[in-house]
């Protein structure tokens, strides 16, 4: 037996050897690189320093460019600029900034500093996107929706956290399922563990290998490290992977070169004001930034984010009626209804409840003188435990901690190679199948990228360590049995309950009674002895206790070659790229079916080609683009997408495309096998029905027992979409955006409900029955369309305005088919900023209005109506210029009326704060 | 002039947000809502009890300080009612005997009319042989830890069409409607019992034969068969007891040839015995008005046979073949029915049952 684990462990520990040797490579052949590089020649340096003409005040950050060469700089945080070159003078300098007029100046002296002063302008419709085309183009003239964030907005937000920024796009819903936790969406399908939404952090896709949902929110960039975000509404696979059905979400971080000195943010506030759940308490983010240029050539930065706050809290209360994956509210609490489930409440489930007859059914057989009576009760009268809210057992401290650095190094002007780590931990809270709160959650992506103009090579690995997170109603319900089994409770309860009833009190009274007295001793929440047995049933792994272990990895490898240059005969711009990763699926047999010291692998790899070509010069851009995708488990899948931009006239730009979007099945939906006290939930590889025997003994429709479900491999899901838009930028102060869509989903890949009997023969007996839940296509083709549009208008005095609305809607459902749209008919967002105003220009405000309609949740946790809601949030900017630094006194939801945006997720109310941010200007 | 546009754009801007900021209010989140029983309609039993023919009742359950339970309209109680004419009927002349009476007594009389926690409309009282075996309200043993069930006396109710019964007492009038409860109008009162099976034989002089059968046969029950007098003593339990008299078993002795005397018992095998006392005991309460023209088996297996087309009439399969010596009874009269116990119904007969 030793022998055989310790093989089991240098297995392990070989395979993590292999793939670190992978890694390892790819850095010995970036430092050969910089190794040989070439010496140059006899230069000149050229120092200068760049203000703004209106206030004089240093600009950071501004592009420095020798004209008709590669060389580059950057200004640093004092607004100096420092650049070498070769070439005789006089030299062009190019200066460029978003935010201010290009300007070029001539050299001829390299003695004297330079000095520059930038024209402040409208930055409206001049950001410039790359990830609709994997190219750079003015977001004016991108081919496919899409939306920016910049640095800028976010400093002036008057969100908490720039993820609430991105609700505030068109088009864009954001599910909450905790202070840190938010999961974006486009064109519905939105839910906290969102499958068909990429979020990629700097080149890296960064979902949690085992758990499916992007951690964005908890660990990506720290604020102040961010530059830009891009978000791609619907369908992207073709460009971006299998996952991008509905979206792709792109943040970028800031280049050390660019972005350089030390900059930190203080940002602390109150929540929980009006003490709705929690007693009012602090809310801190703490960020600080740190960037070097050392010399040209070489550049870091490290950066850390502390976020500490009591969290939010899901206190809805309402009863659900549960039954297999679905349910529906109904009216009832614990006073008035014996088998009340609460949505935040937990451990009152019905599968750690019981039908009370059959309990009394066994008393009567040894009391004859209640036989008769217990004869006449109905036939079925379900029972739950009694649960506890979730505020009484979730850590009620939310916390993230992020910690990064980058090395950068320039081989050569156009060539930068990339060393890069994210790590972070967190405590938040999680809804999925169930609610989950991942505690002391560890999860780190490591790359390394060479970058070149025309090519980039990246390779990293994202490590996910689970920590202490636990499932809050398996734990609740298991601590529950802890304190005292069902098999005890129940028949306390059913005495207590006859007595009552037989001295003459009405049925619910006695059910009241009867809880009562089998709840005598019940650990108060929060008191000591309900901490000790709930922190240990939440230590042992799931199905015994609440934890579940997940230490799954991923690897990934790709590059990507701009061959436009090296053709010969340009016909086109043409790009090609490729992929590879690896998922290492390690739970040790309590979430997937992997066992101690043997994970699962599951291998994909990818390749893309888009090629773009004017039809007629500049007026009319064709773009095709295809992505040829293999899972090993699946079959390949080819994605196509064709885009046209036409320049109806100068700033009027009409865009068309045809997208496919595909994704395979998520991880859990290919190899989960989890016990969850009503049944199992079972990935949808054939090992697993094998394992279960669910080939020679196929399992039942729990609605039809005639039918017999047998084993079918399932498909990718796939969408496909198409798309009209126009983008209009009117007298360089009104920048118009509309959009409409349709898009047709088939393979709709969902889970149901079935039942397995002992020997294959139908039986009510439940010990002779198991239940299963498992991955289909749902063989009906579900079709969506929605538009949006967005008007940005810049008024005099540096007042702007911005207006708009969207719809997303889902056609042609059959009645009773649960399609997990969950989108809003309507939003809208009403925001109106001034970043200057006064004299000296150094107040200004923003503030948002958004608005969303009602909508229709579902989700295997909970189906219900989510009401319309409002929410204000608005801040007060002051600018220190001399201290580049910004004071922001905020509020998100200003008014404090809660509100939820999925059922069963936390009510969210005010947040307050005041922020000091140093040198961010 | 620009200038001022610009001022009233910005003011109006400014105008608009504040409206916005107004317009923006959330309706309050959804809780769960409590599932509204509607209160129950109409009066309380003791309300009903107003009614002409309740006066008896009315004061008793006063007396007893039972009022506020049947006031209570959310209580659930099935009322077995005794009208005016019944507490006559049962030795009660007047309201001012009902206030002479202790109030223990009093309320034990009473709760020994009501079932609590069940409205059990006529439709719902089973016709089942030979009753439904329920607790009153009258509590011998309260529930406690020790105890989890308690222990109520028990009240046999029973229905054969249309007709319907509290332990022997029919029902008059059926299916009167209170909001907490209902009430069926029943012949005479219900006088809870005081003894058990074994205390009523103890102290009958005429069923001391019985008695020492009983003694005799648990000197050595057949193998596997338990006590008989632990059986009749335990307040729990639920019998009938078809009992000879003392003259009953004299007959028997006459004709097997063996002096006419209790001692008689000792010269049989305690085992033969057990057989015949335990002939005579049904593990049910079957009152008289339960019994039909049908065989029932006893607590040894064997089936007593009835035949109640005039009087009640019991007998075994051994009552059959006359013996030599003086016929024995073709079959047994029950000569007093309905001796209710805490623990079954005794019914006098005037021969010994033979299961062989």
């Amino acid at each position: 037996m030793f022998h055989f684990r310790l093989h089991l462990c240098l297995y392990k520990n070989y395979r993590k050897l292999v793939i670190m040797r992978k890694l390892q490579n790819l850095m010995v052949t970036l430092i050969t690189i910089c190794l040989f590089q070439t010496a140059y020649s006899q230069s000149v340096t050229i120092t200068g320093v760049v203000t703004n003409t209106n206030a004089k005040e240093s600009i950071s950050s501004v592009s420095v460019i020798i004209k008709g060469s590669d060389a580059g700089t950057y200004t640093d945080d004092r607004g100096n600029f420092s650049i070498t070159t070769s070439m005789p003078l006089p030299i062009t300098l190019i200066f460029s900034s978003i935010g201010f007029e290009s300007k070029e100046v001539v050299v001829t002296n390299a003695k004297a500093s330079v000095l520059i002063e930038m024209k402040p302008t409208s930055s409206l419709g001049q950001d410039v996107v790359v990830s609709a085309t994997r190219t750079p183009s003015r977001i004016l003239e991108s081919p496919v929706s899409i939306e920016r964030i910049s640095s800028a907005t976010i400093r002036n937000s008057s969100a908490a956290n720039y993820y609430d920024i991105i609700t505030n796009l068109k088009g864009v819903d954001v599910v909450t399922s905790s202070l840190t936790f938010k999961s974006p969406t486009t064109r519905g399908f939105g839910g906290s563990g969102n499958a068909r939404f990429l979020q990629i952090m700097d080149g890296m896709d960064n979902q949690a290998p085992g758990l499916n949902f992007a951690v964005g929110s908890v660990i990506g960039l720290t604020e102040l490290d961010v530059d830009n975000v891009e978000l791609l509404q619907g369908a992207s696979s073709a460009l971006y992977g299998p996952g991008g059905m509905n979206g792709t979400m792109i943040i970028n971080s800031k280049n050390p070169f660019k972005y350089q000195g030390l900059s930190f943010q203080i940002k602390t506030g109150v929540m929980h004001v009006d003490q709705r759940n929690r007693d009012i308490s602090g809310y801190h983010n703490w960020s600080v930034r740190w960037a070097k240029k050392v010399s040209d050539k070489f550049a870091f930065k490290i950066g850390a984010e502390l976020i500490q706050a009591k969290d939010w809290v899901g206190d809805d209360d309402r009863n659900y009626r549960r039954s297999g994956s679905t349910g529906f509210i109904t009216d009832g609490t614990r006073d008035t209804d014996p088998n009340y489930d609460g949505l935040n409440v937990y451990g009152d489930e019905s599968n750690f409840g019981t039908n009370l007859k059959g309990v009394l059914n066994q008393i009567a057989a040894q009391v004859p003188f209640w036989a008769d009576y217990v004869a006449t009760l109905p036939a079925n009268i379900p029972v739950s435990r009694t649960g506890y809210r979730e505020a009484d057992i979730v850590d009620p401290n939310t916390k993230v901690f992020k910690f990064s650095g980058a090395l950068h190094y320039k081989i050569k002007p156009n060539l930068e190679a990339v060393i890069a780590g994210h790590w972070g931990t967190g405590n938040s809270v999680y809804t999925g199948a169930q609610r989950y709160s991942l505690r002391e959650f560890k999860i780190g992506q490591y790359k390394v990228e060479l970058n070149a103009k025309n090519w980039f090579l990246r390779a990293f690995t994202t490590q996910e360590n689970s920590g202490q997170s636990h499932d809050l109603t398996v734990t609740t319900g298991l601590f529950n049995e802890r304190w005292k089994p069902g098999t005890a409770w129940f028949p306390q309860y059913a005495f207590a309950y006859m007595n009552a009833k037989l001295a003459g009190r009405p049925d619910m009274e006695s059910h009241n009674i009867a809880r009562g007295v089998a709840d005598v001793g019940r650990p108060a929440p929060r008191s000591e002895q309900f901490r000790n047995i709930f922190d240990r049933v939440r230590a042992i792994p799931i199905p015994q206790g609440g934890l579940f272990l997940d230490k799954s990895d991923m690897y990934w490898v790709e590059g990507q070659f701009n061959l436009s240059e090296m053709m010969k005969w340009k016909f086109a711009d043409v790009i090609v790229g490729g992929n590879y990763r690896q998922f290492v699926l390690n739970s040790q047999g309590t979430l997937f079916a992997d066992k101690i010291g043997e994970p699962i692998d599951i291998n994909e790899y990818g390749a893309y080609i888009q090629m773009a070509r004017d039809l007629i010069k500049d007026r009319l851009k064709l773009t095709a683009s295809g992505r040829y995708d293999k899972n090993q488990n699946f079959d390949g899948r080819f994605t196509p997408r064709v885009t046209l931009l036409l320049k109806a006239a100068e700033n009027h730009n009409i865009r068309f495309s045809y997208q496919t979007a595909y994704r395979f099945p998520t991880t859990q939906q290919q190899w989960i096998d989890l016990f969850v006290g009503t049944g199992r939930l079972l990935g949808e590889n054939r090992e697993l029905w094998e394992k279960y025997n669910l080939i020679s003994n196929a399992p039942y429709n729990p609605t039809n027992l005639q039918e017999r479900i047998a084993y079918t491999q399932t498909r990718p899901e796939s969408v496909t979409s198409f798309e009209l838009g126009y983008k209009t930028l009117i007298k360089s102060k009104l920048l118009i955006d509309v959009y409409g869509y349709l898009g047709q989903y088939t393979d709709f890949l969902s889970r149901r409900d079935v039942i397995q009997f002992e020997g294959g023969v139908p039986t009510a007996d439940p010990t002779k029955r198991a239940g299963y839940s498992i991955v289909v296509n749902i063989p009906e083709k579900v079709k969506t369309y929605g538009w949006g549009i967005s008007l940005d208008y810049n008024l005099p005095r540096n007042y702007k305005i911005g207006v708009n609305a969207s719809s997303d809607v889902l056609q042609e459902v059959p009645v009773s088919f649960r399609s997990f749209f969950n989108a809003p008919k309507y939003r809208s967002n009403v925001s109106l900023s001034n970043l200057g105003f006064g004299t000296k220009k150094i107040v200004g405000f923003t503030m948002v209005w958004r608005w969303q309609d009602e909508m229709m949740w579902e989700s295997d946790f909970g189906n219900g109506l989510v009401p319309a809601f409002h929410t204000v949030d608005a801040s007060l900017n002051f600018r220190l210029p001399k201290q580049k630094s910004l004071v922001k006194i905020g509020a998100n939801n200003l008014l404090n009326q809660y509100y939820r945006n999925a059922i069963a997720n936390p009510s969210i109310g005010g947040l307050y704060y005041v922020s000091f941010a140093y040198n961010v200007l | 002039m620009k200038n001022i546009l610009s001022i009233l754009k910005a003011r109006s801007l400014v105008l608009a947000s504040s409206l916005v900021l107004l317009y923006s209010c959330n309706k309050d989140l959804p809780l769960a809502t409590p599932i509204v029983t509607p209160p129950p309609v109409g009066s309380s039993i003791m309300g009903l009890l107003d009614g002409p023919n309740y006066t008896f009742l009315k004061a008793a359950v006063t007396r007893a300080g039972l009022s506020a339970a049947l006031t209570d309209v959310n209580a659930v109680f099935t009322v077995f009612a005794p009208t005016d004419a019944a507490f006559i009927a049962s030795g009660i002349p007047s309201v001012a005997v009902i206030n002479s009476l202790p109030v223990p007594t009093l309320n034990a009389i009473v709760s020994y009319h009501v079932i609590g926690g069940q409205r059990f409309e006529a439709t719902a009282i089973s016709e089942k042989y030979p009753n439904m075996y329920l607790q009153s309200l009258l509590v011998l043993s309260a529930p406690s830890a020790a105890l989890p069930p308690g222990y109520r006396m028990p009240l046999g109710i029973s229905r054969r069409g249309s007709n319907a019964w509290a332990n022997n007492i029919p029902v008059t009038q059926a299916n009167i409607q209170a909001a907490n409860g209902v009430i069926h109008n029943i012949a005479a009162l219900l006088s809870p019992p005081s003894l058990v099976i074994a205390q009523v034989v103890g102290s009958d002089p005429s069923f001391s034969y019985l008695l020492a059968a009983v003694q005799r046969a648990d000197q050595g029950p057949p193998p596997g068969a338990p006590a008989l007098l632990p059986i009749l003593s335990n307040p729990a339990a639920n019998l009938t007891v078809f009992a000879p008299t003392n003259d009953a078993f004299n007959t028997l002795f006459a004709a097997l040839g063996v002096p006419q005397s209790a001692s008689s018992f000792a010269l049989l095998p305690s085992a033969t015995v057990w057989g015949i006392v335990a002939f005579h005991v049904q593990g049910v309460r079957a009152f008289s008005v339960n019994l039909s023209n049908t065989s029932r088996p006893s607590i040894m297996g064997v089936s007593q046979q009835f035949d109640v087309t005039s009087g009640v009439k019991v007998r075994g399969p051994g009552n059959i073949a006359p013996t030599p010596g003086g016929p024995v009874n073709f079959s047994a009269n029950v000569t007093l029915a309905d001796i209710n116990t805490i623990n079954g119904v005794v019914h006098r007969i005037d021969a010994v049952l033979l299961p062989q």
